[in-house]
C-alpha cells in the first residue's frame, strides 16, 4: 500500500474518473478528491490556505481550461506538490507538456496514458516522496547565502561517489563524486536544492574548491591503499570564468598529490555561455594540463553540438532522458544510437547515465564499448561502502553475463 | 461476498465468439483493474449508462445541428470506450469528434449508425461480462 495523503483527479470525462477512482482505492489510497473541470479544481487550490493536495492528476485535452494552462496556473501559485500528467493524447505530446511542467519548477512524477493500466499507476506513484515536497517549501527559507557560506565553511558539504563501469567486462573505471549537504536540521539536501542558489549568490567557485579538496582527501586516502580510481567532480560554467581556473584546480591537485589525469571535470552549461572565448581558453589549458574533461547531460540545456565542435572534452555524458527506458521509446532509441556512434566518429569515450533496470541494460548490451552509470548499477556511496559494492556487483555482473549466455 | 477472482485467460474464455474479441479487449479491463472482477464489472456498469446517455445527447444534438454537443460527447466517448476495451468504437467516436470540430464538413446520418450499431455490439458483450 503507498503511503500518500491527498490526491486530486482532473478529468473532464466522468468514466475516466470512475476508473482512477476505482484504481486509486485499490493502491490504498483514501482521500480522494475527483473533478470535471480544472476551473473546479483550481477554485479549491485559491480558497485554501494551504496547499490541498499531496498529488494532482491532470487530464490535457479539456474543455475551457485545458491542462497546460491550469499547470501554468499551479506553477504561479508555486504548488509544491507532486504531479502526474494524464492523456489519450499520443506519447510525445505527453512527454512535452512533461517537460513544460518542468520547466515550471514543478515536481513531475510522471505521464499516464489512457487507459490507465493499474502497474503504471502503481508504478508511478510509487516515486512519490513526501520529502521532496516538504523540501521544495522550504527551498526559499533555508537556502540564503549565509547558510550555504556556512554550509561550505563548518563541512556540511558530504560527497557520494556513484560507479561508472565498462560495458565491456564490468570493471570499474571512476567514480562520479555527488555533493550533498548534510543540513543540521532538514537532512540530506540534493545538489539541484542548492547548487542555483550557490550559482545566483557567487558562491560557486567556493563551492567547487570545497567539492575538490574533499574528493582530493579521499583520493589520496585511496592510493595509501593501492587503489587508483579516476574521480569526476561537476563544475559549473560559471567556474569557467576566472582564467586562473585551471592553475588554481592544479594546484589543489598537487597539494594531496593527485595525478591530473585521474581528475575529470564534468561541465554542464546549465546557464548560457557568457564569454565563449573565455571558456575555451580555460577548457584548453585543463586539457593541456591532462585533466580530463566531459561534457555533462548531453542533449538538455544548452550542452549542445556548438559545445562539442569547439570544446576539447574526453568523454561524452548522454543524459538519463535519452538513456533509460529507451527500450520502450523509439524517440530516445533514436537519439541514444546516433549520440552514440557520434561519440565514437569523435573519439570519446561516451557514458550512459540514467541506467535504472534490467531492461536499460539489456538495451544498452547491444553496444560494444562505453560506460554505464545509474542505480542499476550503483547508487551514490559514502567511500566505506565502495568496497562492498564492489564485491556485490562483480558477482551480480557475473550473473548478468551468464543469463546472457 | 466478494467476486471470485478470474485470470487473464479466464476473462478471455468469457468472450464466445471471434467478433466479440474484435469488439471488446478485455486485457485492457484486465490491465486497469487486474483480475478484480468487481471493479470491472462495477466498471463496466458505470460505462453502460454514461454511454447510453452521451450517445442519446448526440442523437439530440444532430437533429439541432449543435456541432459543439456532438464534438464534447464524442470526446469522452473516445477514452471511455477505449478503456472497457472497445478500441475500434473509440476510434469511431475520435473521427465524429474531428468531423463535429472540422467547420463545412457534414455529418452523415450514416456515421451515427454505424456508431450506434457497433456500440450496440459492445453492450451485448460487457453484459455478458457482469451477468454471464
Amino acid at each position: 500500500m503507498l503511503n500518500i495523503g491527498r490526491v486530486l483527479v482532473i478529468d473532464d470525462d466522468p468514466i475516466v474518473l470512475s476508473a482512477l477512482e476505482v484504481q486509486l482505492s485499490k493502491l490504498g489510497l483514501k482521500e480522494i478528491t475527483l473533478v470535471e473541470a480544472a476551473t473546479d479544481a483550481l477554485e479549491q487550490f485559491l480558497s485554501a490556505n494551504s496547499p490541498p493536495f499531496d498529488i494532482v492528476i491532470c487530464d490535457l485535452q479539456m474543455p475551457v481550461m485545458d491542462g497546460i494552462e491550469f499547470v501554468r496556473r499551479l506553477a504561479d501559485m508555486h504548488y509544491p506538490g507532486a504531479l502526474i500528467l494524464l492523456s489519450g493524447e499520443n506519447v510525445r505530446t505527453l512527454q512535452a507538456a512533461s517537460l513544460l511542467a518542468s520547466k515550471h519548477k514543478l515536481n513531475i512524477l510522471g505521464t499516464l496514458t489512457k487507459p490507465v493500466a493499474l502497474n503504471s499507476l502503481r508504478e508511478t506513484l510509487g516515486t512519490f516522496e513526501r520529502e521532496i515536497v516538504d523540501l521544495r517549501g522550504l527551498r526559499e527559507q533555508i537556502m540564503s547565502k549565509e547558510d550555504l557560506t556556512q554550509a561550505i565553511e563548518q563541512g556540511q558539504l558530504i560527497l557520494y561517489y556513484q560507479p561508472k563501469i565498462s560495458l565491456a567486462d564490468g570493471s570499474l573505471k571512476g567514480l562520479e563524486a555527488v555533493v550533498r549537504w548534510q543540513h543540521p536540521r532538514h537532512g540530506l539536501i540534493n545538489p539541484d536544492q542548492f547548487i542555483g542558489v550557490a550559482e545566483n549568490y557567487g558562491l560557486i567557485d567556493k563551492l567547487t574548491f570545497a567539492v575538490l579538496d574533499q574528493a582530493f582527501r579521499q583520493m589520496a586516502q585511496w592510493r595509501r591503499v593501492g587503489k587508483e580510481i579516476k574521480v569526476s567532480v561537476n563544475v559549473s560554467m560559471d567556474n569557467l570564468s576566472s582564467l586562473d581556473f585551471p592553475e588554481m584546480v592544479l594546484s589543489k591537485l598537487s597539494e594531496h598529490n593527485i595525478d591530473p589525469k585521474l581528475l575529470v571535470l564534468e561541465i554542464t552549461e546549465s546557464r548560457l555561455m557568457l564569454n565563449p572565448d573565455k571558456v575555451l581558453d580555460i577548457v584548453t589549458r585543463l586539457k593541456l594540463k591532462r585533466i580530463g574533461l566531459a561534457l555533462d547531460d548531453f542533449g538538455t540545456g544548452h550542452s549542445s553540438l556548438a559545445q562539442l565542435r569547439d570544446l576539447p572534452f574526453d568523454e561524452l555524458k548522454l543524459d538519463r532522458s535519452f538513456v533509460h527506458d529507451s527500450t520502450a521509446d523509439a524517440v530516445r532509441a533514436a537519439i541514444l544510437h546516433g549520440s552514440i556512434q557520434m561519440a565514437d566518429q569523435l573519439g570519446m569515450v561516451w557514458v550512459a547515465e540514467g541506467v535504472e533496470d534490467l531492461e536499460d541494460w539489456i538495451y544498452l548490451r547491444q553496444f560494444d564499448d562505453g560506460l554505464l552509470q545509474g542505480y542499476f548499477i550503483g547508487r551514490p556511496m559514502r567511500p566505506e561502502d565502495l568496497d562492498l559494492w564492489q564485491k556485490e556487483w562483480q558477482e551480480r555482473y557475473r550473473a548478468l553475463a551468464k543469463q546472457r549466455e | 461476498m466478494s467476486e471470485p477472482e478470474l485470470s487473464r485467460t479466464e476473462l478471455l474464455l468469457l468472450s464466445p465468439s471471434r467478433t466479440a474479441e474484435i469488439t471488446v479487449d478485455l486485457s485492457v479491463l484486465h490491465d486497469m483493474f487486474g483480475t478484480d472482477l468487481s471493479s470491472s464489472k462495477k466498471f463496466i456498469g458505470r460505462y453502460l449508462e454514461f454511454s447510453v446517455s452521451q450517445l442519446e445527447d448526440i442523437e439530440r444534438a444532430l437533429v439541432n445541428g449543435d456541432r459543439s454537443t456532438i464534438a464534447a460527447a464524442a470526446h469522452k466517448l473516445k477514452s471511455s470506450s477505449r478503456m472497457v476495451g472497445a478500441t475500434t468504437l473509440g476510434g469511431l467516436f475520435e473521427d465524429l469528434e474531428t468531423l463535429a470540430k472540422t467547420d463545412g464538413e457534414t455529418i452523415e446520418p450514416a456515421i451515427l449508425e454505424r456508431i450506434k450499431h457497433l456500440h450496440q455490439m459492445v453492450c451485448t458483450e460487457l453484459k455478458k461480462i457482469i451477468s454471464p
